[in-house]
This record gives structure tokens, C-alpha cells and sequence, in this order.
């Protein structure tokens, strides 16, 4: 009888040893990013713009470009799936400071949205990272914000998409 | 040989361990505080811009003596045809909702008048009355305050004629709503106005940054 009683603890054991085991392993591999989705974001995309001046048949402007040699006035479209959390390098290889800005509507002077909200002024050869996550559908715009630039080519459309 | 004792004990640790396993796991899996921003969000957010301005009562208002708290802010007036009546019934919606959860302490609605000119404190309390905004904080002062702090949350303003012109003139302007979060930095912002957004999207990402400790 005692014997028995015995190997019904063991079995007993053996069974909440592995729920136990079974917890400690769903918060090792499963639940870990999770827990720390709400305070510490990984970016999932990440993008290196280049920005300068280039000379076109029209004159100096300025642009941003995937490479040094591909920059374009206005600049490329940026395109992004909803939910993305986008880490912009942004590489100034011009001669004179530019920044990168996330813009609800480009403005030459008065950008719309946070203008203080932007990597700041970029020295040559310098570079800054700004990091967004974009959660809602829709349009959004980038652009240097130095009084000017942006007048000159040196902004580009943000998409995103469900 | 172990004893019959030593087992019971073994088994009571285990069962305890497996008990705490269970629920700390279930709280995570199905957490009473929402862990995805609905909002567009700067993962480095930088300080809100600080401003004094005159509220719904005449009373001074100073953005900065409510830093600790969550703040909501947005911009309309009360002349607006379309966006404006859109964005003050989300902001009613949303302190219901935070009324309803005992949060309502814990954050602050703020609107600012895109139009001072004709909003003063007496025209904002009635709009507070229209939309029940009884908990928010209408603002308004005069044209250089009022436009510095457009300048600062990049809120384009600009007069412009309408049809109606038992309204005079029209204000066509940014429609957008911050989160400040408990460091008093601007974190989400939402564009436009409902349908864009919901009183929901907003409470959502308020009670994440309600629930995440203020940083000393």
C-alpha cells in the first residue's frame, strides 16, 4: 500500500515538474518578445537615405537618393506596410547641412508636423538615425527642413499600407 | 530511499511553482493594458514644447505643471464646418472612456484654438458645453502666443474664404492629435480627424503610456 502510494506521488511529481518545465520554456523562447513589445521596439525595416546637391540641366538641387549617385529631386517613394517600425539612417554627402524630417505636409519654412521633430542639422559626411513607427494608414510626406531645401527638390512621399 | 514526506513536500513546491507559472503566464497573455500603439509613434520621442496660454475660464494654463501625467492635445475652432466638431466628439468619447476606467485622473485633454480671434474663453466654454468637454482644457490668447505654439507642434494655419458666409472665414489647419507620454515628450501622434481615428485608437496608446512608469 505504501508503495503504491509512493509511485502515485512520483507520477504526481513527475507530471508538475513538467508543467513547470513547460512554463519556463514558453517564457524563454515564446513569450520574451512579447512582454517587451510595449517599451522596447526593434525596427523591423530599416533605410539609408543619402542627401546632397546635384546638378541638373535645371540648375543645382537638392535631393535624397538610396546611394550617394542615385539622388533625385523631389526624392524617392518611401513605402511602408502598416505596423512597421522604420529606422532611417540618414548620410549627408552634400556640401552645405541638411536634416531628414518625418512631415505631415512639406513646407519650405513651416514644415507641418513637429519641425522640431527632425534628425537636426547633418554636417557633410555626417550622418543621424530617427526611428518610427508608422501605425496608421495613409500619406505622409519627408523633407529637409532648412528654410529652403525642401523648395529645391529636397522632399518625397511616404506610403503606408495596411 | 526518500521518504513519503520529502515527496509531499516536492510536490507541494512544484504545485505552487506550476500555480504562480500559470497566472503570471496569463496575465501576459492576455494583459489588461494593450501592448500595440495604434498611433504613429517616435520610438525617440523628444520634449514636448512648453506653452502658457488662457483656458475655457480665462484661468493661465501652463502645459508643463501637468508633466507626470499623459497629455492629449490637439487644435481646432469653434467656426469649423467639417473636422473640428469630428475631433471634439472623439475627445467627449475618449473621456468617457477614461472616466469609465478610473484613468480619467491620469491624463489631460487639451484643444487649442486654431482661431483666436473669434474664440475667446466665452465662445470655447460653449463649445465645452456642446460637446461636453467639461474635463478638457479649451485654449486660446493672443494672436503671438497662440501662433508660437502652431509653430512648435508644426500645425499649419491659414484663413481662407468659404460658402457660407454666415461664417465669416474659414480656418483650414493641421488636423492632428499628440501623446505626450508621463516625460513629457511628444511620443504618438494621430492624423486627422474620425474616421481616421477613434476615441478607442486614442485610449488604447494612453493606456499604454498611462501603464509605463514615469523614467526619474
Amino acid at each position: 500500500m505504501a508503495a503504491t502510494m509512493k509511485q502515485t506521488l512520483i507520477i504526481l511529481i513527475a507530471i508538475a515538474l513538467a508543467i513547470n518545465i513547460a512554463i519556463v520554456a514558453v517564457l524563454l523562447f515564446d513569450l520574451q518578445p512579447r512582454l517587451g513589445a510595449a517599451v522596447n521596439l526593434e525596427p523591423t525595416v530599416e533605410v539609408t537615405l543619402y542627401g546632397g546637391e546635384i546638378i541638373t540641366d535645371e540648375g543645382i538641387k537638392y535631393g535624397y537618393g538610396f546611394s550617394p549617385d542615385e539622388i533625385m529631386a523631389p526624392g524617392p517613394n518611401l513605402e511602408f506596410k502598416q505596423g512597421d517600425v522604420v529606422r532611417f539612417l540618414f548620410k549627408n554627402v552634400g556640401e552645405v547641412p541638411h536634416t531628414f524630417a518625418v512631415v505631415l505636409k512639406v513646407d519650405p519654412v513651416n514644415p507641418d508636423l513637429l519641425d522640431n521633430y527632425d534628425t537636426g542639422n547633418v554636417l557633410p559626411d555626417d550622418e543621424a538615425v530617427l526611428v518610427v513607427q508608422f501605425n496608421q494608414v495613409g500619406t505622409l510626406q519627408y523633407q529637409c527642413t532648412v528654410p529652403g531645401h525642401s523648395s529645391l527638390g529636397m522632399w518625397g512621399n511616404i506610403t503606408i499600407t495596411p | 530511499m526518500v521518504s513519503e514526506k520529502k515527496l509531499y513536500t516536492i510536490l507541494a513546491v512544484l504545485i505552487v511553482t506550476a500555480g504562480l507559472g500559470v497566472f503570471f503566464l496569463y496575465n501576459n497573455l492576455f494583459p489588461s493594458v494593450p501592448t500595440q500603439f495604434r498611433g504613429n509613434r517616435y520610438i525617440n520621442p523628444l520634449t514636448a514644447p512648453d506653452f502658457e496660454l488662457i483656458d475655457q475660464y480665462g484661468r493661465p494654463f501652463k502645459l508643463s505643471d501637468f508633466k507626470g501625467k499623459v497629455i492629449a492635445i490637439t487644435f481646432i475652432y469653434t467656426h469649423c464646418p467639417d473636422i473640428c466638431p469630428a475631433i471634439s466628439a472623439g475627445f467627449h468619447q475618449l473621456m468617457g472612456l477614461l472616466e469609465d476606467k478610473g484613468l480619467d485622473d491620469d491624463v489631460v485633454l487639451v484643444m487649442v484654438s486654431v482661431d483666436p480671434e473669434r474664440d475667446t474663453p466665452e465662445r470655447l466654454r460653449e463649445w465645452m458645453e456642446l460637446y461636453g468637454l467639461e474635463k478638457a482644457y479649451l485654449l486660446t490668447g493672443d494672436i503671438d502666443s497662440v501662433s508660437k505654439v502652431w509653430k512648435a507642434y508644426g500645425v499649419l494655419v491659414e484663413k481662407i474664404e468659404v460658402d457660407d458666409p454666415s461664417l465669416g472665414y474659414g480656418v483650414a489647419h493641421t488636423g492632428i492629435v499628440y501623446l505626450i507620454n508621463k516625460n513629457f515628450e511628444v511620443e504618438v501622434f494621430f492624423l486627422g480627424a474620425p474616421p481616421q481615428w477613434s476615441a478607442e485608437d486614442l485610449f488604447n496608446d494612453i493606456q499604454i503610456l498611462v501603464a509605463r512608469p514615469t523614467e526619474s
